[in-house]
């Protein structure tokens, strides 16, 4: 790397410091250039030392920049390093200087000495200035055929230097197949690792202009090459065993089979002492594990100690990452760790944000055996000197509580910081913030559970208002008094204090509690209240904030137009609340396992809300899709199916063979094949407006084949033979689109169609009933089961491939699905994108269709039926 | 300091002398510009900052501030009269106006010594700056700065650590940069991406460069890397390759990496110990060759052929008020640092009833064999015949390295055992009795034992009564955060320390409720045991392949204990 160049950044001074040192260096520098004399190097080193040191405190010595590479015609090679690394930092800003170097580095690539050779190709293709960039194709070139190990890992990372240069360089000089050859072939794991990682990169850039290059995107993936690194791994470092195991993870296996040699193959990858490595290996258990559920959990089990150990056995950070990782796992199944709480409490000595994770994960493992033991652990860590700390463990105590276990106990426990903070109401800041969240959950919990109300109230009554300060703790009170002004006996009176002080009280939040408060007092004891209420609409009404003079004028309305409907408004009847609404929905959620072992797990957030598309990998999907689908539907396309090309999949039969078979799990059984159904289905569906009794009556025969139906997907090689009419609109089968374009356009376009379908089982696969009316969707009653054979996502965009109809993104987890594909017209650009939802339990499937051309729509629409009526049926 | 050590020490010398000539200022018409170019400042001769179109907070200048009044205790008013100046700047003018200028030159001094030390923070933290990908220009220059108000400013209350991963967001447009940061004894190691990336991986990086930085310095800390700045460009630069690592073994660094490191005095350091790079302490370890660099020649010239095993466990102790044990866990690591030349085999073998068990809370206990939950190993070690007779055989590399790492909750003997007793004596006054009792064989010796515990807010007055004839015992009530400390140098087999602390309260408001329980404690302790493990985990010998028969390395075999989180409630 090179030192950061702080003259471009900070606003402080640009120019050098000592004008006069720089002045010094450069005419020392020019003396000892031509110099032969002996000991020469010493003091040139000494000189280049100063050079980078004023370098690295961010004064400008580009000035000697001539002379630092006069003086580099050296054979001392500490001195070379230090000239490559001076030019490095300033050949960016300085093209024209650049330039002169490129001919002592290209000299230094044919040295004798390897070192040498390799470091003046990394200098020469770390550059990075484009116009030089002819200068690098030649001693590439040569690196890789280097007979050196160093030299050429040094030059597979410049090819893709030169990939960042100028794309078009590294694609004319054929770099990318060289790399390939190395790839397959190189001794040294280092050379194989890099240009794994090279070739990723560059695949990817290209994937979404080159049909040739997803090819080879895909050939990674393939299995004899998958075999091929799995084999080597142990020879591999231990960055490079990550960058393979996360390749591993994209890689379908076959059948289970190959899930467990794969499992057994890297089983002794948990116990390595590099956490990377570890949670990288753990991902790839969990993503090859999760359509079988019994392995799925024995991979929690598995994967449970290594991980503990990593907590405890590596840095305070590492134990931040792993710990995140650990509590994603813990959200997902608490069950496994249910008995392992110990090792989330807390130490005294931990910082603060290993403590918040631990107080979250107790939170999330307790259960009805560890709720007494975690309670009272956390009410210790409630005394703790650390105040936020002990804010979170009494947040975790409530949210316990919630979670209905030993509630009697918990919320006795509750009641006790309640007194405690009685005698210790004085001025007592960390006092406060505990009131804060202990009236704050004990609110909540009253919520659920009204038949403690009694005793929180004798509590509650007992605490002055005026020691309250903390907006949040004070709206909590005032809703207490409002809610249970009957039993608190100068509710009304404590309440009317505060209104008289409304002018004093800041909060917006806690003026709208209070009105809300003194409305509920008023009804249910009139006479004492109507003073306040009175006086607190006024005050309401005068209020500069909106939303309270808002509501104040509410209320005034409500109860000029009806006494009787304002205390139904204001006071129904209250139920339980037995759930509090999840912060998270569990698409997010799945999302963020997805994405395992990356900062979204660290974030609790999945990457397209933290990351710009550029930086998200070839694998992910677009953000714009993410965020759509987020605003609109509450499934998010998870991961990106890879937008396949036809060719290659035809290409790769036997590959795709077995993820067809794989997708079920099960052996292979021949689908029963019922022609007459099927003619049925594929007659009526094109002129069905409404559901068909018939069809739908289909749904009882589904449940005796459910193994079988779509799951088997048998994909490609489209059976023309069954299609009674084929279409009329004819698509391009080799139509590309890159996820950008598709962005874009989906953006832009208008819906032209928005249909719902739904779908049963048939035995001989998928029949569509085309329903235009949303309603009828639930009147209906229909199998699920067909739709939930469509475990894997990748089966449908196989299937519709051969359609000419092509999958840019997918994602979901079931039973919610969700694709986008696209399609283009024969020998027209026009094109059509296809937003495709299914539900695989409830069994529908909601399709938005956008085109260039409108008129085609329908036609298409019809096209796209069809397509999807023969899924698992060819 | 003297010139010629070079500009690194610069700031260091307008810490020391001043600056001659201060520059008339003028008052700055477009703020867009940057002071600098329009004043035609040097480096350390103002503060300065730019405000566009006054998007800048007063973050920035309170920064700079709090810096000041922190790190260098500076006067209060001189603080008082930059806060006007940069106040007034933060209204959108120039931090110097004109008007100012007077008063400035007088003060010219002052205002250099505060760029002089901004600077220089960033000058180190900058020099630090690890940029996973910064050299493929995506992260923006500037970066280290970010950081840094952002690690500093986490929370308002400054009662929370900054988390080892955030995002920075600035602007809401140029987010996106996601910041890493590893504390290894004192310094920040910090690498930035913008790509999601695995956050263990670059922790583990963060932590291994640091690693291999001190393998080849010997010592870590910013003296040491101040003087090597260039030897650490280097090993960066091989370290990671355009965002990508490509080794961080030392041993093979080696071969690529040609300066040679000047080593710190060490005399006039405090040595570091292994245990020190996860212990963030002063504690230290037994022996000072660790300290030594692994590729540095020794001043007699050739290298002492030397190989130290550390049997590193530090012990995680929860007691109950009644003195029951809550919670027991012992943390182990066996680390290697070899001197080795020719890097031969090694065989190490570890307790032959050792058993690794799937990790069960309250397990057999008594059977004398040492269980534990799980382990992890280096990636050189192999276990080929550890299933049969536990031994580890592994060609060690250079450099310091975890062999294995374990974890054990195996029930365990404490070495120590900590009883209080808080009673009331009288309306305003409380006595705790604290004891702790040694339980380890008297052929040991546990050092730096320090035992804390809070005491209520409102205590004011703190006496302490230690048992007669206690030596090398200091007690000491810390007014800031009402803690007592106990500290003893030493302890032998200690059984029955008796200490009485007796403690008085403010008497306007409080009277006792029988709470003091729930305001004070709990009392925690730490302490270090060298040549003593809890877990009974042994390394029962460490064969060299041997080349000849006169060779014979020494060897160093030593175990230590430390306290990770041993705590008693009351």
């Amino acid at each position: 790397m090179a030192p950061p160049a702080q003259t471009n950044r900070s606003p402080s001074p640009s120019q050098p410091s000592g004008k006069s040192e720089v002045t010094d260096l450069k005419s020392q520098l020019r003396q000892l250039a031509g110099s032969r004399l002996p000991g020469v190097d010493d003091s040139k080193r000494e000189l280049f030392k100063k050079v980078i040191s004023y370098m690295t405190i961010g004064i400008d010595v580009s000035s000697v920049f001539g002379e630092m590479v006069m003086c580099s015609a050296t054979s001392d090679i500490v001195l070379k390093k230090m000239c490559y690394l001076y030019v490095g930092n300033y050949a960016k800003v300085n093209p024209d200087l650049a330039l002169l170097t490129i001919n002592f580095l290209q000299r230094d690539c044919k040295d004798e000495d390897p070192m040498i050779r390799g470091l003046a190709l990394r200098s020469l293709s770390s550059l990075n200035v484009a116009n030089l960039v002819e200068y690098l194709v030649g001693p590439l070139n040569a690196g890789l055929k280097d007979n050196n190990s160093y030299v050429r890992i040094v030059a597979v990372i410049g090819v893709l230097k030169l990939y960042h240069i100028s794309v078009t360089t590294c694609i004319d000089a054929d770099f990318p197949a060289v790399l390939k050859h190395l790839l397959l072939n190189d001794q040294d794991t280092q050379v194989v690792a890099n240009c794994l990682l090279a070739l990723q990169e560059i695949w990817n850039g290209e994937a979404s202009t080159s049909g040739d290059a997803m090819k080879e995107r895909e050939a990674l993936l393939s299995k004899p090459f998958i075999y091929y690194l799995l084999n080597r791994i142990k020879e591999f470092s231990e960055w490079a065993q990550c960058l393979v195991l996360d390749l591993v993870v994209k890689y379908v296996p076959a059948d289970s089979n190959e899930i467990f040699d794969i499992m057994n193959l890297l089983e002794d990858r948990l116990q390595h002492a590099n956490g990377a490595v570890v949670l990288a290996t753990a991902k790839v258990f969990l993503h090859l594990t999760l359509s079988m559920t019994d392995v799925h959990q024995q991979v929690y089990e598995r994967i449970k100690a290594p991980l503990l150990t990593l907590v405890s056995s590596g840095s305070p950070e590492q134990s931040y990452a792993v710990l995140s990782h650990l509590h994603l796992l813990v959200m997902r199944a608490p069950y496994v760790f249910s008995a392992d709480y110990k090792h989330f409490y807390c130490q005294y000595n931990e910082p603060s944000y290993v403590k918040k994770l631990k107080l979250e994960m107790l939170t999330a493992v307790a259960n009805e055996s560890s709720t007494y033991e975690i309670v009272t652990e956390l009410c210790e860590y409630a005394a703790n000197v650390d105040i936020p700390i002990a804010r979170e463990s009494i947040r975790a105590v409530g949210k316990i509580a919630l979670q209905q276990y030993d509630v009697n106990a918990i919320v006795d426990r509750l009641l006790q910081f309640l007194e405690m903070e009685k005698d210790y109401v004085t001025a007592e800041a960390l006092i406060y913030m505990l009131g804060f969240d202990i009236q704050v959950l004990v609110k909540d919990l009253l919520r659920k559970y009204p038949q403690w109300s009694h005793d929180c109230i004798a509590v509650v009554g007992n605490i002055s208002s005026q020691n309250v300060q903390e907006p949040k703790a004070k709206a909590a009170l005032i809703w207490m008094l409002g809610e249970y002004s009957q039993d608190m006996s100068d509710a009304p009176y404590i309440l009317e204090s505060l209104t008289e002080n409304w002018d004093e009280e800041h909060s917006a939040e806690v003026r709208l509690h209070l009105l809300t408060a003194v409305m509920k007092c008023f009804f249910k004891r009139p006479p004492e209240t109507q003073k306040a209420l009175g006086a607190a609409l006024a005050a309401g009404l005068a209020d500069f904030h909106q939303d309270v003079h808002d509501r104040a004028l509410f209320y005034y309305r409500l109860l000029q137009h009806n006494v009787t409907v304002a205390e139904r408004v204001v006071n129904p009847p209250k139920q339980a609340v037995s759930v509090f609404a999840d912060t998270q929905s569990s698409e997010v959620k799945d999302r963020i396992f997805d994405e395992f072992n990356s900062l979204s797990v660290v974030y609790q957030k999945p990457s397209y809300m933290f990351t710009d598309k550029e930086h998200r990998g070839p694998f992910e999907f677009s953000d714009e899709l993410g965020s759509l689908a987020i605003g609109t539907e509450s499934d998010v396309p998870a991961h990106v199916v890879e937008a396949n090309d036809k060719d290659l999949l035809l290409g790769t039969p036997d590959k795709e063979e077995s993820r067809g078979a794989g997708t079920n799990g099960s052996a292979y059984t021949a689908p029963l094949y019922d022609t007459s159904l099927l003619s049925t289905a594929t007659q009526v569906q094109p002129e069905l407006p409404i559901s068909n009794p018939a069809a739908a009556g289909l749904s009882p025969q589904s449940s005796l084949a459910i193994d079988d139906l779509l799951g088997l997907g048998l994909p490609a090689a489209p059976a023309p033979t069954l299609d009674p009419s084929p279409p009329p609109l004819k698509l391009n089968a080799g139509a590309a689109l890159d996820p950008g374009t598709f962005q874009q356009k989906w953006r832009q376009l208008p819906i032209c169609l928005s249909e719902a379908y739904l779908f049963t089982a048939s035995p001989t696969g998928l029949i569509l009933i085309f329903v235009m009316d949303r309603s009828l969707l639930q009147e209906l009653s229909v199998s699920p089961q067909g739709a939930a054979a469509l475990t894997t996502p990748q089966a449908l965009p196989r299937h519709l491939q051969g359609h000419s109809i092509h999958c840019i993104a997918s994602g979901g987890q079931a039973p919610n699905l969700k694709f986008f594909f696209f399609a283009q017209k024969a020998e027209e650009s026009s094109i059509f994108l296809i937003e495709c939802k299914i539900n695989t339990s409830s069994a529908k499937t909601q399709i938005t269709i956008k085109a260039d051309d409108q008129s085609m729509s329908q036609a298409f629409s019809t096209l796209f039926q069809s397509a999807l009526s023969r899924f698992g049926t060819s | 300091m003297s010139k010629k050590d070079g500009g690194v020490d610069c700031f260091d010398q307008i810490n020391e002398a001043e600056v001659s000539d201060f520059q008339e200022a003028q008052i700055l018409v477009n703020s867009r510009e940057c002071p600098a170019n329009i004043l035609g400042f040097q480096p350390g001769e103002a503060f300065m900052g730019r405000n566009v179109a006054n998007h800048n907070g007063p973050t920035e200048t309170n920064y700079a501030l709090e810096f000041a009044v922190n790190t260098v205790e500076f006067q209060l008013q001189k603080v008082h009269w930059f806060k006007r100046a940069l106040h007034e700047f933060c209204r959108g003018r120039s931090v110097i106006t004109k008007k100012q200028t007077d008063r400035a030159k007088k003060r010219n001094h002052d205002l250099s010594i505060l760029r002089a030390l901004a600077a220089r923070r960033q000058y180190c933290l900058s020099r630090l700056q690890i940029s996973i990908i910064s050299d493929r220009g995506e992260v923006q220059k500037g970066s280290a700065e970010i950081f840094f108000r952002k690690v500093k400013f986490w929370k308002e209350d400054g009662e929370e650590e900054a988390p080892p991963v955030f995002v920075g967001i600035l602007f809401a447009n140029v987010d996106g940069v996601n910041y890493f940061h590893v504390k290894v004894v004192g310094l920040l190691f910090v690498a930035t991406t913008r790509a999601n990336v695995s956050p263990s991986l670059v922790l583990e990086l963060l932590q291994r460069i640091a690693r291999v930085i001190k393998d080849y310095l010997g010592v870590l800390n910013e003296d040491s890397l101040r003087k090597n700045f260039v030897l650490v460009y280097e090993l960066l630069d091989e370290v990671i390759d355009f965002g990508y690592v490509q080794t961080t073994s030392t041993e093979l660094l080696k071969s690529y990496v040609f300066n040679e490191p000047l080593v710190v005095d060490a005399a006039r350091l405090q040595p570091l110990s292994p245990a020190a790079i996860f212990m963030q302490g002063t504690k230290r370890m037994p022996g000072t060759a660790v300290t030594k660099s692994v590729v540095a020649n020794e001043p007699g010239g050739r290298k002492r052929e030397e190989i130290f095993v550390d049997i590193i466990e530090k012990i995680s102790v929860t007691f109950s008020s009644s003195g029951y044990i809550l919670t027991s866990e012992i943390d182990g690591t066996i680390q290697m640092k070899s001197y080795l030349s020719g890097n031969p085999e090694i065989k190490l073998a570890l307790n032959e009833d050792l058993s690794i068990g799937r990790g069960d809370y309250r397990s057999s206990f008594g059977s004398g064999a040492v269980i534990l939950d799980d382990c992890n190993f280096h990636e050189s070690v192999r276990l080929d015949n550890f299933d049969l007779d536990r031994t580890l055989t592994l060609v060690p590399p250079d450099g310091e390295f975890p062999v294995m790492n374990y974890r054990m909750t195996q029930e365990f003997k404490p070495p120590f055992r900590i009883n209080t007793l808080i009673e009331e004596a009288g309306a305003l006054k409380a006595e705790v009795i604290l004891k702790v009792s040694a339980e380890f064989p008297s052929s040991v010796t546990a050092n730096t034992i320090i035992v804390q515990m809070p005491l209520p807010k409102y205590t004011t007055r703190v006496n302490f009564e230690l048992e007669p004839g206690a030596l090398g015992q200091t007690t000491d009530f810390k007014e800031a955060n009402r803690r007592l400390e106990w500290a003893l140098k030493k302890a032998t087999f200690l059984k029955f320390h008796f200490d009485f602390i007796t403690f008085s309260f403010q008497s306007n408001d409080h009277e006792l409720h029988g709470n003091i329980t729930k305001e004070a404690g709990p009392v925690s302790m730490t302490f270090t045991i060298p040549m003593y493990n809890a877990s009974r985990l042994q390394v029962k010998y460490l064969q060299i392949a041997k080349k000849s028969s006169t060779y014979n390395p020494y060897r160093w075999v030593r175990y230590v204990t430390q306290a990770n989180s041993y705590v008693a409630r009351i």
